[in-house]
């Protein structure tokens, strides 16, 4: 049930008294926000909609105590950032926004009885539920691998954490000479450039401290966003198209796609059936929707989460919106920003719901960045509108390729003042 | 036996690498012996060729057309003393320089910079034009009085002794500080006193602000700031 002005009149109870009331007494009247995942789309949420509403209750559940920010985890491997720099806790969602945090993992929506059910055994009331749980990933379409190979001696090291710093122990003690293959995924997942960032800060420590070593990119796609910038970058510094390259990238139009792995004997098998040996394998698999979307439901037999493209309510039900990567919302592509965006226009959505003002039109942006190097970096934004019943791309700005060495290495220093205010934005 | 030869290959096949790869740049502070040895040895800088370097480099962008700040969140270049301009170059590009974030931005640059680019840029800033700024009031008894002469109770020598009557600045490389925003000046004025900045020669500003109040260098900022925010 959506609320109308009328009802939401009627939850705050008897308006202008309750004013007088203290703020615990009125909070038990406020309606209620329950956000599904303290990542990055449900903590911009919780932020943004106390910055713009201090009478609503927020409740955020999320299993984990602390967050570990995916951008910038491409830099742990290269030593440029620790685990730690990226690691942050809900110590300023909690006591600077006001937002209850409910260390537990939902399960379940009673979608009629307007609650969410905790893994330990909590029923949470809310008027609208926003949920953003990221990605899973679909280990099945590379047979052999699994979860547990990834938590192991295959790392996919697709969410910042202990497979990060597995996956850099591995690399990093490699034989002189060993073999690096990163199996990149197809379209669509979070962070386009990262495979390409990753094996660009892998090969500058390699150069330094293995320099026979190579890396190889076998890509489930025919390009890769960023690609002229990078194959000029490592044409620059790994002999990228020459037999003593460091870097090789093979797309899918030459056989790249990554069908099987066979751990035992260290090997991937490509969609020709070729077999290639290497002493580290870093499977970046296919993703789809959270788990949690797909149990209760929201995916409606769909990868990805359908929602309304004007306010992000899920096609399932519409008090309950879906954001962030597990939200089917193209031509958007994922990435922390844009689920940052979706964060505060669902925000002045529930706003204008709870006051009676309309939200108007929304711009959102994605303003996303990558580093081939210290030395090099790239930007990108991309701005969309709502549009004839469908999100479209207004415009696109993208840094093109350059050889001006001053503009390159700008573009790097952008790029890392980037990733510190976009922690900053989301979790301070 | 085998085993240590395995061991072995992997150390040479290493050190070499380590100097291939780039050394941290060593951050030792300035001794005036080192400083004058450096001034010794600067390259003459060349204006015309630094201007275009400017504009390749991006400069603008932050420091405004011809060097005259656009916003508070650079420092102007124009009229800048050459050698002074010279040497915070270098301090970027060693890094000695690194008081936080804000000067990310100068350290990815001023490396992708030699020794000459750096005079030759200094060159072209030095002989910018600030646009003359209409002075507003004096600043009150006391700070102008520390302008002029210092607290010799405090060991404060006066801001004019080294900066010039007016702050235009002064011989090596001591910078003009007239002219500058208040809030670049007082960021300055405090990174000195906190150590955070600490690329000036034999800790001579570090020494001055060390013994002022923070009421005392926010009064200094805004007397060389002359009414600019
Ligand atoms: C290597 C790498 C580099 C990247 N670099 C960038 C970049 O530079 N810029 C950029 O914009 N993006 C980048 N991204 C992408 C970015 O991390 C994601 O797009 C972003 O995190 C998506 O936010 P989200 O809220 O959808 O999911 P997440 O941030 O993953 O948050 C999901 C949260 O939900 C929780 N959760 C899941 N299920 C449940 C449940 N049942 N109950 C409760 N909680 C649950 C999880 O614990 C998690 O905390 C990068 C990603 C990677 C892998
Ligand atoms: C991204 C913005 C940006 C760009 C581009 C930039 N600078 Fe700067 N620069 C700054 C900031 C900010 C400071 C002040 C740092 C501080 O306060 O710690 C600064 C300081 C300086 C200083 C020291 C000035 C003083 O009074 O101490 C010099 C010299 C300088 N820059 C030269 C240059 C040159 C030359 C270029 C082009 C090659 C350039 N800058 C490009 C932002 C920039
Ligand atoms: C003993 C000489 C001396 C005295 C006295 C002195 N200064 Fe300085 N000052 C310098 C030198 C040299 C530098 C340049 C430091 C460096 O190498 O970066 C400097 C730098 C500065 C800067 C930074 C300028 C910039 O562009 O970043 C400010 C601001 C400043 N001084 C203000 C003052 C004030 C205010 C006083 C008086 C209280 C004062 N100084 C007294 C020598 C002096």
């Amino acid at each position: 049930m959506l609320l109308n002005r009328r009802d939401v009149l009627k939850l705050f109870g008897a308006g202008a008294a309750s004013l007088a009331l203290p703020h615990g007494a009125r909070a038990a009247a406020a309606p209620r926000l329950v956000i599904v995942g303290g990542g990055i789309g449900g903590a911009a949420l919780a932020k943004y909609m106390r910055i713009l509403n201090r009478d609503i209750h927020i409740t955020v559940i999320e299993p984990n105590p602390r967050f570990i920010f995916c951008p910038g985890s491409n830099e742990v491997l290269n030593d440029e950032v620790s685990i730690d720099d990226l690691t942050v806790t809900y110590d300023t969602l909690r006591h600077r926004y006001g937002a209850e945090v409910i260390q537990e993992r939902a399960v379940e929506i009673d979608y009629a009885g307007h609650h969410v059910l905790t893994s330990g055994g909590r029923r949470v009331p809310y008027d609208w539920l926003a949920v953003s749980p990221g990605p899973q990933f679909i280990y099945e379409a590379v047979e052999g691998y699994s979860e547990a190979l990834a938590q192991g001696d295959f790392p996919h090291a697709w969410k910042a954490g202990p497979q990060t710093l597995r996956l850099k122990k591995l690399y990093q003690s490699m034989r002189p000479g060993g073999v690096v293959v990163i199996s990149a995924p197809p379209m669509p997942y979070r962070c386009p450039p990262a495979p390409y960032e990753r094996a660009s800060f892998m090969a500058a420590w390699l150069k330094r401290h293995n320099p026979t070593a190579k890396i190889l990119i076998l890509d489930s796609k025919p390009d890769f966003i960023f690609q002229a910038n990078y194959e000029d970058y490592w044409r620059d510094k790994f002999g990228y198209g020459t037999d003593h390259a460091m870097i090789e990238w093979v797309g899918s139009h030459e056989g790249g796609t990554v069908r099987q792995l066979d751990p035992a004997a260290h090997t991937v098998i490509t969609a020709d059936g070729e077999r290639i040996r290497a002493d580290v394998i870093n499977i970046i698999p296919p993703e789809k929707a959270g788990r949690f979307a797909f149990d209760t439901g929201l995916t409606l037999g769909r990868d990805w989460v359908p929602v309304n493209p004007y306010d992000f309510r899920s096609r399932k039900d519409p008090n309950v919106f879906v954001l962030g990567d597990a939200a089917e919302a193209d031509p958007m592509v994922k990435t922390g920003y844009v689920a940052s965006n979706q964060a505060k226009w669902i925000a002045q959505i529930i706003h204008g719901e709870m006051t009676g003002r309309d939200p108007g039109n929304p711009l959102w942006t994605n303003n996303c960045v990558a580093m081939a190097g210290d030395d090099y970096g790239m930007t990108v934004t991309d701005t969309y509108r709502y549009h004839g019943g469908k999100i479209v791309t207004q415009e696109t700005l993208i840094a093109n390729p350059s050889h001006n060495p001053h503009l390159n290495a700008l573009r790097a220093s952008i790029a890392r003042n980037w990733q510190r205010s976009f922690r900053r934005d989301i979790f301070e | 036996m085998k085993k240590t030869l395995t061991g072995l290959m992997i150390c040479v096949l290493c050190l070499p690498a380590g100097h291939a790869g780039e050394t941290t740049p060593s951050i030792r502070e300035w001794t005036p012996a080192a400083w004058y040895e450096t001034m010794r040895l600067k390259p003459a800088g060349d204006a015309t060729r630094g201007a275009r370097l400017a504009k390749v480099g991006y400069c603008y962008t932050c420091h405004g057309d011809q060097g005259v700040a656009p916003s508070r969140n650079a420092p102007s270049l124009a009229a800048q003393n050459e050698t002074y301009l010279y040497k915070t170059l270098l301090d970027f590009r060693s890094r000695l320089w690194w008081a936080d974030h804000k000067d990310d931005g100068m350290h990815a640059l001023a490396r992708t910079f030699t020794k000459q680019d750096l005079a030759d840029l200094a060159a072209y800033y030095a002989t910018r034009k600030l646009p003359t700024i209409r002075k507003v009031k004096k600043g009150d008894v006391h700070t102008e009085k520390l302008v002029r002469f210092g607290d010799p109770s405090r060991l404060v020598t006066s801001c004019a002794a080294c900066h010039g009557a007016h702050g235009e600045g002064g011989v090596n490389e001591v910078p003009r500080i007239e002219g500058q925003s208040y809030l670049y000046l007082k960021r300055q004025l405090t990174l000195f006193k906190e150590g955070r900045r600490h690329n000036d020669v034999g800790a001579g500003m570090r020494f001055v602000t060390e013994a002022l109040s923070e009421d005392e260098l926010d009064r200094l900022a805004r007397y060389y700031a002359n009414g600019q925010k």
